[in-house]
């Protein structure tokens, strides 16, 4: 799936969370809590029953007062990976790409000491275990794996559905959009659900323009309904224009619940090109 | 309207391999997509516009038929025709220059066609009268009002290899003009440019090579002049003897240029003929011929013992000559001329030319008359004969010691008004007779004595080699006569037998023809001819000026070819398609 040599520069990077972690088991992510991590926080004055470990000695040479050093509580964030794995995203090489972008999501957020579920959607949905730790990146390479893109796309209705763990998380959903019943109710769930989440728009370059001309059998992958169409120039400006209104109105709906937009299509080279997009949309920092 | 190609129909099935091409086109092709989700919103929104989405879908298809359409209809040359009222002389220019071929078919069938037209426009009661101008003006059809009788003779008429005589049948035109009021009077050519009639132009400028002259040596080489009407072109020349091709040369011929080629033929070849290769406009002047022709040979006897008349009659190199008594005369046959100095024989011969000098005895009407003493100048008769016979004759410091005037026949020579030379013929049978005898005048020591010998002999007996000679089709052709000879007749090219009168004036076949002149014993001699395309009519390359589209009596008899304006509609239209199939893409 991805390459150790890959895997080794992912080591420099981690995945991003907007808002401290909460209520979960201890981790790297700062969360609002105080604790005993290495990063400072403030000063208090010392009072009695307090860990005579953490005086300021310092401070006590230079006011002659008692301070105490207080830390930052490091806990770990519930990462949920949705992964779209209907029969659309079988089509036009768009699945190794989604299935790469899963992993590589997946390895950032377990080396980010974070806890990592994966969902499948579409074709009934699938769950992994609730993993952590870099032992659970095989698990979760594992989990991709046995995958194969099937059976038709119900956004809403499947991430309604979806047995999220309670508490705040990150839920990053990777879909080509192709559901019937839209995505924006299933992206609005999640944000009701308390997950930060994001989109990830995964589209193949033929799905972007389309070299069809003259009369065609369209069969759908999903449904195998079938469709004859006399391709015109005209009805592909029709096309173009349907899938602008689909992307700007994706782009429009996210930037407007603050949720990050990511638009990638499948012959971007992951290691480079979608590291890059990934790094630039604010999901990734070093 | 009219079509003046109506074989550009054909072109109509191009509508059947657009439709089927657009039907062929439909088999769709399938494809698997990740949804049809999008498709189904471009489809929709393509349905929103959709009566007029229905016609750009098939208004290629509609342009393209309509292209189609176009293109047929202007390989049809429609024409309108305004067509002609009353009596009309219909008048065709049957010159060899109508058998150009323009487009599958050539300007005589060009002009049938519209004539046609022409007809079909008139109306029960008109009359028609058709001349065909070959090389003579004929009267094809008179006042006829049988309008498909009309057509009929129209459509049969055929170009000639020859001339057209149009001035001739446009005078005859104009002479029935002046008896009948509002007289029409059409003239169908490609190159008359008279201003007495109204001219229906046929044809287009074309492109034509013509074998112009031909002529072949002893040893059978034959040397071709080439002339190029049209662009610089290389040009084979195909040399058949005999039918059979014997050689081929090929030579550059620069636009407009007259050049030569030599060919070479086996000598002793009878029929050497020469082909341009390959076609052009006018197929008629591709070909020329020649024909070798034997010389015949005149059996003559001379009776009588006179140097100076031997020495003058054997300057002519086709003449035998024999010498014999009176009496000897009758044992011999096959002979051509008998030539008698002085005494006579008691009955003359029954066959055979007469040529006698001092005759004691009438001959074919001649009679001599007192002998009697000369003084005077010789002086030449009045007549064509007397003109021919004398014909670089000086006459000038002939003395006569004395004469025997002649009576009947017509006079050659005269002294004093009385005849001492006379022509007389009857029978078929030519007599010359001379009114002195040679030893009394100095006339044999003058150098117009052979010259005078030769030319009776020429009238006497013909050369029929040199009296024949090639033509041009259309021409009278004179055929020699063979005063031996008991039947003559000529085979044309197509296998055709004439009766041989004098004169051929069917001569509108190209060709070797053969003149055959059958004797008493069985024997024939053949005189072989060549006829030939007229050669002025080779240049096709301009057409004359049309004035059949003027105003007669408020009808156009010509009418108007509507092509261009075809041709420019197709081309408005085919830019419309151009940016619809951009449009469409």
């Amino acid at each position: 799936m991805l390459s150790d040599g890959f895997l080794h520069r992912l080591d420099a990077l981690r995945l991003t969370a907007r808002s401290p972690a909460q209520g979960g088991a201890g981790g790297l992510r700062r969360s609002k809590a105080l604790g005993t991590s290495v990063e400072f926080s403030d000063f208090r004055e010392y009072a009695p029953g307090d860990d005579l470990r953490r005086l300021d000695w310092n401070a006590y040479a230079r006011f002659d007062r008692l301070f105490l050093k207080l830390f930052m509580e490091e806990q770990e964030t519930q990462v949920n990976l949705l992964v779209d794995a209907s029969a659309s995203m079988g089509e036009r090489d768009k699945w190794p790409f989604a299935r790469d972008l899963a992993a590589l999501l997946a390895y950032l957020a377990l080396r980010g000491g974070d806890r990592v579920t994966m969902y499948a959607l579409g074709g009934g949905e699938r769950h992994s275990a609730s993993l952590s730790g870099r032992a659970g990146y095989m698990r979760a390479a594992e989990f991709l794996d046995a995958l194969t893109p099937a059976g038709e796309t119900r956004l809403c209705a499947d991430i309604a559905r979806l047995p999220l763990r309670p508490g705040r998380g990150i839920s990053l959903l990777i879909t080509d959009l192709m559901s019937p019943d839209g995505y924006e109710k299933a992206l609005q769930s999640l944000q009701y659900r308390r997950q930060e989440a994001a989109l990830l728009h995964v589209l193949s370059p033929w799905e972007m323009n389309p070299e069809l001309q003259g009369m065609v059998r369209l069969v759908d992958s999903e449904t195998g309904e079938e469709r004859e169409l006399s391709v015109t120039g005209s009805l592909l400006e029709s096309y173009h224009r349907a899938l602008s209104d689909l992307l700007r109105g994706a782009e429009r709906f996210c930037h407007g619940r603050g949720m990050p937009y990511l638009r990638l299509t499948s012959d971007m080279d992951l290691e480079k090109e979608a590291l890059r997009a990934l790094s630039a949309s604010g999901l990734v920092e070093a | 309207m009219h079509w003046l190609h109506p074989a550009g129909a054909w072109a109509l099935l191009s509508l059947a391999a657009i439709a089927a091409l657009y039907l062929l086109r439909r088999r769709s092709e399938s494809h698997t997509v990740p949804s049809l989700l999008l498709w189904q919103r471009a489809v929709q929104e393509q349905q929103a516009m959709r009566p007029f989405q229905k016609l750009k879908k098939n208004i290629l298809l509609f342009l393209q038929l309509a292209l189609a359409a176009l293109l047929a209809v202007s390989l049809m040359r429609p024409a309108v025709s305004g067509g002609v009222r009353g009596e009309t002389v219909f008048v065709f220019d049957l010159s060899a220059s109508m058998q150009t071929v323009e487009d599958g078919q050539s300007r005589l069938q060009e002009a049938q066609r519209r004539a046609d037209a022409l007809i079909d426009s008139m109306e029960p009661g008109d009359r028609v009268t058709v001349l065909a101008a070959g090389a003579q003006a004929n009267i094809a059809l008179s006042r006829s009002a049988d309008l498909s009788r009309a057509r009929a003779v129209i459509d049969g008429l055929r170009a000639g290899n020859g001339g057209a005589d149009l001035p001739a049948a446009v005078s005859l035109a104009q002479a029935m003009a002046r008896d009948i009021d509002g007289l029409n009077i059409l003239v169908f050519s490609d190159t008359y440019a008279g201003a007495d009639a109204q001219v229906i132009r046929v044809g287009q400028p074309a492109q034509n090579r013509a074998l112009l002259s031909l002529s072949v040596g002893e040893g059978g080489q034959a040397f071709a002049r080439v002339a190029n009407y049209g662009d610089a072109a290389s040009v084979t020349l195909e040399c058949y003897a005999d039918g059979n091709l014997c050689d081929m040369a090929a030579v550059e011929a620069g636009a407009g240029e007259t050049v030569s080629a030599l060919l070479q033929a086996p000598a002793g070849a009878r029929t050497v003929q020469v082909k341009i290769a390959g076609e052009d406009a006018l197929a008629a002047d591709d070909s020329r011929w020649y024909a070798a022709r034997s010389a015949a040979s005149y059996r003559a006897v001379l009776c009588g013992d006179n140097l100076f008349l031997e020495k003058a009659l054997s300057l002519r190199a086709d003449l035998t000559l024999l010498r014999a008594s009176v009496e000897e005369i009758s044992d011999l046959t096959d002979i051509d001329l008998f030539i008698f100095d002085g005494a006579l024989p008691e009955t003359l011969p029954e066959t055979g030319m007469l040529l006698c000098v001092a005759p004691t005895g009438t001959v074919l009407g001649v009679s001599p008359g007192e002998t009697a003493s000369a003084s005077g100048a010789l002086r030449a008769g009045a007549g064509d004969l007397a003109g021919r016979l004398t014909e670089n004759l000086s006459l000038s410091d002939i003395a006569l010691r004395r004469c025997t005037p002649l009576e009947g026949g017509e006079p050659v020579l005269t002294l004093g008004g009385k005849t001492l030379l006379a022509a007389a013929e009857a029978d078929g049978r030519r007599a010359a007779v001379l009114g002195f005898d040679l030893h009394d005048s100095n006339l044999p020591l003058k150098g117009d004595f052979p010259v005078l010998i030769q030319n009776l002999l020429s009238w006497l007996l013909p050369d029929a080699r040199s009296a024949l000679a090639d033509g041009v089709c259309g021409q009278t052709v004179a055929l020699p006569a063979d005063v031996r000879a008991q039947h003559a007749r000529v085979i044309t090219p197509s296998g055709r037998t004439l009766p041989a009168e004098g004169a051929l004036e069917d001569t509108g076949e190209m060709g070797v023809y053969t003149l055959e002149y059958a004797y008493a014993d069985g024997a024939v001699r053949s005189l072989p001819f060549a006829m030939h395309m007229d050669t002025d009519e080779s240049d096709v390359r301009q057409v004359g000026p049309a004035t059949g589209d003027v105003s007669l009596g408020g009808t156009a008899p010509a009418g108007m070819e509507l092509t261009h304006w075809v041709l420019l509609a197709l081309l408005a239209l085919l830019l419309v398609e151009w940016g619809v199939s951009r449009r469409v893409g």
